[in-house]
């Protein structure tokens, strides 16, 4: 029983860092019907920025909450303006063409912004040590062990998805992302400027990305510029489970996935990769839109 | 003369052997550049798979290294486990060989049925994402079956492939490729890319036509596993992970979807030009992405521009062919021009 | 005989009865017609007896042959056919391509004469080649064999949905508004072309339209539809002086207004 409290709390853990970045690969797909495939790249940018922020300016320094924060969010607004400076270059031209060309022209920039890091000198090929930002507290509740940095991260990962569904559902920003996501011509003929409504979903998106890339880097402190590809895909998982373009699907979905991953490899460690791909599947076949998702229909 | 001229792959296709072959002994061309030649032809029945879905059918598949992973291990299984075909005479090898590619097809092809059932009935992109599952599960299955060397991968395949083997299973596969386009069957799967509603009340089967596709573009995944597990001799979980199916999509989409030709080019040219952009190092991965979207944005209809090759004789969907007789047809025309104004 | 039969058939959506006990026999080269305001449900009835939604109540029967249960492409294969409201070509193909994918489901060869071309592979693709040329010739589109379906005027576009749907050979053929969007001029090209479809080739016809002046001329018999119920049927003089559809047309108030 402890153990199992134990491993939900690291699942919702990871769980929380899947959700963060599913949230990316949701809102893009309900906007402009893509799959971007160099999403988890953000997330690789995201805790990389996290890491030459601390090693400039606060080397061998323990931070405190405050300053840790702030770095956060920092590294996120500069992986947001990279994602925003990505959909304008490489995805914008291809916005009237079959869906497909911007998947592969998302997998020529993630292919371009993996390579590109692993050639500049001051970045390279080698694994870097991704720096401690807070100082760890373990803690018991009864008789189990608890880390209060996890803790943490879940916690302020659900007030930051909180925030982001404040911003959707009661700004003027997030109501024009709802608008363009039910149908983008018809609601940039009710003046919505679809152009500023991509962006700024990039912008969230990759934000988001770069915050949970921080928060895993924390706690698997390896950084490498594949790091992204992997965590990216079972992200994408996540969002399909729980039904891809609705943001509460990601959430769930993200959690489900998370929990999941570390209750099997618990027991086995070589099948937890596999098994998330099988119980998407099984969703699948048995409810095709995902777990909140609806069912498309085409008018005849 | 005339029937040569309209068949003139008679001549074209042996010849591209020959002198590939008399390279090769000539010392020319090194074992290093030969196997990447091998390989690319692996790639290029690859990428003509693909494109009996993705370009034909108008279905996504991305997790197509999956079938290519099943093919290989089954093949390997054959020759290597159950036959041990190294130490057989040459001539029975041969045979081991054919029958351990065929294997891998089916097995392949039987993978490709059960995932192609259930969810080519659905609309939309769940067959790309159940795909791309796929693909994962298989690899996962790999690396926990110690029969087929569990995570540390499978040696000691035999070397049972050559570049002969290669040319012939590439040039087989791109005739089926263009019988099954250019067919009652190839155009029920053209008219369900552009319109399955319509091509439903045209009296097209859809679910059926989808899934023959489907299992014959996992058939051709599974050949080309095994050329490649007898050309590399080793296989590893890893190597067919989910970035080996999108380096088909990329061959397949910047050579120009849906075209037979374009996805030979596509497969050749996109294994070639790391190879020769080599030496630069580091960079060479970073150019090719770039280029890879470059070609996307400014070349829609992929490198090829959906035209193919005149040998071909492709009749649906109104192609331009281009070729080397189309060249000597050309030629002929001008001179008989220049000879007219001579003799004015 | 009957070629098609629709015996009181009904479609719920959820909590709402779209078509409500719709019922038509249509026989050999008959023409009808289906008129009613926006939204009365006309395509939804074609959505039905083409097999694209299945009736929640009664039976649908093709050339005498009970379709329950069954796919679009059954329904075609038993000899219906039809064409769209927004017309839907296979964009990315030619003009006779087009033709001869309506003729895929005809060909008699298996799926390994066709890998390898041997059999009657030839044979029946000369078949189909030849057929569809055909067709093109009936209605001068042989010119324009080789456009791709999307570079053809709309006119044509719409001629060429209903080559393709003639393709399939079938007994019946359903046209959705194929006049939708049309100048007068081209609007009595297609009265002729329905007519001589009719006429030339003994097609029976069910025709889906708005222009009232169109339907009176060519209908031999008309249905009419409003909110799912079939308010009045008849021959054109007697549905025109109904004063069920009069008021359906215009509107309750204006019926009112006048009396």
């Amino acid at each position: 029983m402890e153990k199992f409290i134990q491993l939900l709390v690291y699942g919702l853990q990871l769980g929380s860092i899947y959700a963060l970045l599913a949230i990316g690969y949701t809102m893009v797909f309900g906007i402009i019907r893509m799959i971007n495939m160099a999403h988890g790249d953000f997330l690789m940018m995201g805790s990389y920025a996290v890491f030459f922020i601390v090693s400039l300016f606060f080397a061998d320094q323990m931070l405190g909450p405050a300053i840790a924060l702030f770095v956060i969010l920092a590294s996120a607004s500069i992986t947001g303006f990279i994602g925003v400076g990505v959909e304008r270059i490489a995805y914008k031209p291809l916005r009237n063409r079959p869906k497909i060309s911007s998947m592969i022209a998302a997998i020529g920039v993630s292919l371009f912004t993996q390579n590109f890091f692993r050639a500049i000198p001051f970045i390279g090929p080698n694994p870097r040590t991704f720096p401690k930002l807070l100082k760890d507290v373990l803690f018991f509740v009864g008789p189990i062990q608890l880390s209060l940095v996890r803790i943490v991260v879940i916690i302020l990962s659900i007030v930051i998805m909180s925030v982001l569904y404040f911003i959707i559902m009661k700004t003027t920003i997030g109501m024009e992302m709802r608008a363009a996501s039910c149908d983008k011509d018809a609601s940039s003929l009710m003046g919505v400027n679809v152009n500023r409504v991509i962006s700024a979903t990039f912008f969230i998106g990759a934000g988001l990305a770069a915050i949970s890339g921080a928060f895993y880097a924390n706690n698997y402190p390896v950084l490498t510029v594949t790091m992204g590809a992997t965590l990216g895909n079972k992200a994408f998982i996540a969002a399909v489970i729980g039904g891809i373009g609705d943001i509460r699907g990601a959430v769930l979905g993200g959690f489900i996935m998370g929990v999941i991953e570390i209750m099997i490899s618990s027991v086995y460690s070589e099948l937890a990769y596999g098994i998330s791909f099988v119980v998407l599947i099984i969703i699948l076949l048995l409810k095709p839109e995902g777990l909140l998702g609806k069912p498309m229909i085409e008018k005849v | 003369m005339n029937w040569l001229r309209k068949n003139s792959e008679v001549i074209i296709l042996p010849l591209i052997y020959v002198v590939i072959f008399l390279l090769q002994k000539n010392k020319i061309l090194n074992n290093y550049i030969i196997q990447i030649i091998m390989l690319a032809g692996v790639n290029i029945i690859m990428t003509l798979s693909l494109n009996l879905v993705n370009g034909m059918t108008g279905q996504n598949s991305i997790g197509h290294a999956g079938f290519m992973a099943v093919g290989a291990y089954v093949s390997a299984l054959f020759s290597k486990i159950i036959f041990s075909a190294a130490t057989m005479p040459p001539a029975l090898q041969t045979v081991f060989f054919l029958l351990a590619t065929i294997a891998g097809g089916i097995g392949a092809a039987i993978f490709g049925f059960l995932i192609g059932m259930p969810t080519l009935r659905l609309k939309g992109d769940y067959l790309a994402i159940v795909t791309l599952g796929f693909g994962e599960v298989i690899r996962s299955i790999i690396r926990i079956t110690p029969t087929v060397g569990a995570a540390r991968g499978l040696t000691g395949i035999p070397k049972l492939a050559s570049l002969f083997w290669i040319f012939v299973f590439v040039t087989i596969t791109i005739y089926v490729c263009r019988n099954y386009m250019d067919s009652a069957y190839g155009r029920g799967c053209l008219a369900i890319r552009d319109n399955e509603v319509a091509a439903d009340t045209m009296g097209i089967n859809t679910s059926k036509y989808k899934v023959q596709a489907f299992v014959t573009s996992a058939f051709i995944a599974g050949i080309a596993g095994s050329m490649y597990a007898h050309t590399l001799r080793y296989l590893h979980p890893d190597v067919f992970s989910y970035t080996k199916s999108t380096d088909f999509l990329v061959y397949l989409y910047a050579g120009g979807v849906g075209s037979i030709s374009g996805s030979i080019l596509g497969a050749f040219v996109l294994t070639a030009l790391p190879e020769i952009l080599r030496f630069m190092n580091e960079w060479r991965l970073v150019i090719y992405g770039g280029l890879l979207v470059v070609i996307i944005l400014f070349r829609p209809v992929g490198m090829f521009g959906g035209k193919e090759f005149a040998f071909l004789k492709l009749k649906t969907g109104g192609i331009r062919h281009i070729g080397f007789s189309n060249l000597f047809q050309r030629k002929s025309k001008k001179t008989a021009v220049a000879n007219e104004e001579i003799s004015q | 005989m009957s070629v098609l039969k629709a015996d009181h058939i009904s479609i719920q959506f959820g909590g709402l009865r779209a078509v409500n006990d719709f019922s038509l026999d249509l026989q050999e080269k008959e023409l009808y017609s289906i008129i009613g305001p926006n939204g009365a449900g006309k395509t939804t009835v074609f959505n039905m007896l083409t097999g694209i939604y299945q009736p929640t109540e009664g039976s649908i029967y093709i050339d005498g042959k009970l379709m329950a249960g069954c796919k679009p492409y059954q329904f075609t294969a038993a000899g219906l056919a039809r064409t769209f409201q927004n017309i839907r070509l296979f964009h990315g193909a030619t003009v006779l391509d087009n033709v001869k994918m309506a003729h895929s489901f005809k060909t008699d060869y298996n799926f390994f004469n066709m890998l390898t071309r041997t059999g009657k592979y030839h044979s029946e693709e000369r078949r189909i080649t030849e057929k569809s040329m055909e067709l093109l010739e009936m209605f001068d589109l042989q010119d324009k064999k080789d456009f791709f379906a999307n570079n053809l005027p709309y006119g044509e576009q719409r001629k060429l949905e209903i080559v393709r749907a003639l393709a399939t050979e079938p007994k019946v053929i359903l046209l959705d508004e194929p006049a939708a969007g049309m100048n007068p001029n081209e609007i009595d090209d297609v009265v002729n072309l329905i007519l001589r479809v009719q006429k030339e080739l003994g097609k029976a016809i069910l025709v889906i339209e708005h222009h009232m002046k169109m339907v009176m001329k060519i209908a031999e018999y008309i249905k009419v539809l409003d909110f799912g119920e079939t308010i009045s049927e008849g021959t054109p003089e007697k549905v025109q002086n109904d004063p069920k559809v009069i008021e359906a047309y215009l509107g309750g108030h204006a019926n009112a207004s006048r009396s």
